[in-house]
């Protein structure tokens, strides 16, 4: 369509299409008059170039009119209009979401290996779940906190500061600002304090894990080794009280959950199970001979047997339920369609 | 604590010259996340994620490393909601706009069908254009007024509405040149 214009260069291309379009103008205007119906036909015959751009005008001029009739076309323009306000509204609705400069912070801790005596101050937790639970709270500064599974949080907020306190299990915080009180979250063996950012962190037996998915975290760890770290976007460290070590690609897992998602980037098979089975009442076992095999996706934490289903049909296993409340994961033919 | 920690996504074996199937088996699912998170609606992301794949194919493309399929997906998925959202918008501004002269009697579902799909079509090709051009710009191709009533209707003078539609054809024709991306 582009004729040899092809061989002229984008600018000059883009110049015709300007002229080609003013020209348009004048004769949406009610026609040409005689001396403008001459430098017009001046104009176009002056290059390829401008006969192409007039092409294009011409094409454009057809969309509006080809393919609806006259009932139609008087419909159209209420109806775009419409739609454009629509959109407004929306892209209003989104702006203000974004503007109430939100933190986020995951703090989670393996739940297994939480110690007996953690059982008890978890009951005496403000906020806790249940296994399989997964709950938002809106604190009064309108920080909002999804509690995973078997999770339990205290809240300290007092004029000066606001303090979280992750008792046991994990969470997400979103935090709302606040000019004057500080926020941080303590964890079992460091103080993590958003820099106007979002970002995760997790407990874990012998360590914890920090993530940043946006801006950046500062970590600072117990009185002994009082090691101090910055963790930047995209980054993962793992820490504990003997030092911090050095960061690696963050992911995404550790806040999918907050929207019931076990998200599997290359997760084994085993440490699938062992995320699932926080959820799930029971036990979840898998075969040593699957256990390396990776998964690759998303899957809906509360929906145990919708998850087994999309395991079996990504890789080579089966799921048996040896007894109620065990299940047993091994080897086996894909599921026929 | 090692078997808990996932590998990090650069393991994906995705290469520079993955198989299509390679890029599906690896980003369909967070595609289609990507897009039920957006969307609200697993079918829906479910039928993105599947178009998003079909554009895939069409044009295929190489890419240096996982993070331009990601980078590419993702701005992909941003246009097919744009998409998906407008081609909404438009059906329920349509259907209401008919309901509201039901004596005409109603077009048939296929006439219906093309008539949505050219209004997205122009929707698409004004929707950088503030809200003044674009209306005299559809004033004048659509219902054909003339320069002095559009003038009259927007408050502006007829040289202003000249210099809107001056505009917007620009601006269409430079999409319509693939000059330039359509929002």
């Amino acid at each position: 369509m582009a004729g040899d214009a092809h061989s002229t260069d984008e600018a000059a291309q883009r110049q015709a299409l300007s002229e080609a379009a003013e020209w348009f103008a004048e004769w949406q205007a009610g026609g040409l008059a005689p001396t403008q119906r001459e430098r017009w036909q001046a104009w176009w015959e002056a290059s390829n170039a401008h006969r192409w751009a007039w092409q294009q005008v011409e094409s454009v001029s057809r969309r509006f009119s080809n393919e609806l009739g006259e009932s139609d076309r008087q419909h159209a323009t209420q109806v775009i209009g419409q739609a454009r306000q629509r959109r407004r509204g929306r892209r209003q609705l989104l702006g203000g979401l974004a503007s109430l400069a939100m933190v986020a912070v995951l703090v989670g801790i393996l739940w297994q290996s939480t110690p007996l005596t953690q059982w008890g101050a978890r009951w005496g937790a403000d906020y806790r779940t249940a296994t399989g639970e997964i709950t938002r709270i809106v604190l009064e500064d309108g920080t909002q906190v999804w509690l995973n599974s078997a999770s339990a949080l205290d809240v300290d907020y007092d004029p000066e500061r606001r303090r979280l306190v992750l008792v046991a299990g994990e969470v997400l915080v979103v935090t709302g600002e606040d000019p004057v009180r500080p926020l941080y979250l303590d964890t079992r063996s460091a103080r993590l304090t958003p820099l106007g950012t979002r970002f995760s962190a997790r407990e874990r037996p012998d360590d914890e894990l920090l993530t940043v998915f946006e801006g950046a975290v500062e970590i600072r760890t117990g009185d002994q080794a009082g090691q101090q770290q910055v963790v930047e976007a995209g980054q993962q460290a793992s820490y504990s009280s003997a030092g911090i070590a050095p960061p690696d690609a963050a992911q995404g897992a550790r806040e999918a959950w907050a929207s019931g998602i076990l998200l599997a980037e290359n997760l084994t098979l085993s440490a699938f199970a062992e995320e699932l089975g926080h959820h799930h009442w029971g036990r979840i076992q898998v075969d040593p001979a699957v256990a390396d095999l990776t998964l690759l996706g998303a899957y809906p934490l509360h929906d145990l047997e919708r998850t087994l289903r999309m395991m079996e049909s990504a890789l080579p296993v089966q799921a048996h339920r040896v007894v109620p409340g065990w299940i047993r994961i091994e080897a086996g033919a894909k599921a026929s369609e | 604590m090692a078997t808990y920690r996932p590998v990090a996504p650069q393991a994906y074996h995705t290469g520079c010259r993955a198989s299509l199937g390679q890029l599906y088996y690896h980003h369909q699912p967070w595609l289609q996340r990507l897009l039920c998170r957006r969307l609200g609606c697993d079918a829906a992301a479910a039928d993105l994620a599947q178009d998003a794949f079909v554009r895939l194919m069409r044009t295929p493309r190489s890419f240096d490393c996982d993070e331009g399929v990601r980078a590419y997906l993702s701005r992909m998925a941003k246009g097919l909601c744009v998409d998906h959202w407008r081609r909404l918008d438009i059906e329920r501004a349509w259907q209401e706009s008919i309901a509201a002269c039901a004596d005409a009697g109603l077009p048939s579902v296929e006439h219906q069908q093309i008539v949505i799909e050219t209004l997205c079509e122009i929707d698409r090709m004004l929707s950088r254009l503030p809200e003044k051009v674009a209306t005299a710009f559809l004033g004048s191709q659509l219902q054909g007024k003339p320069y002095r009533q559009i003038a009259e209707e927007l408050g502006v003078s007829e040289r202003m509405v000249k210099k809107y539609m001056a505009q917007a054809m620009l601006q269409c024709a430079l999409i319509e040149a693939g000059f330039e991306a359509s929002l």
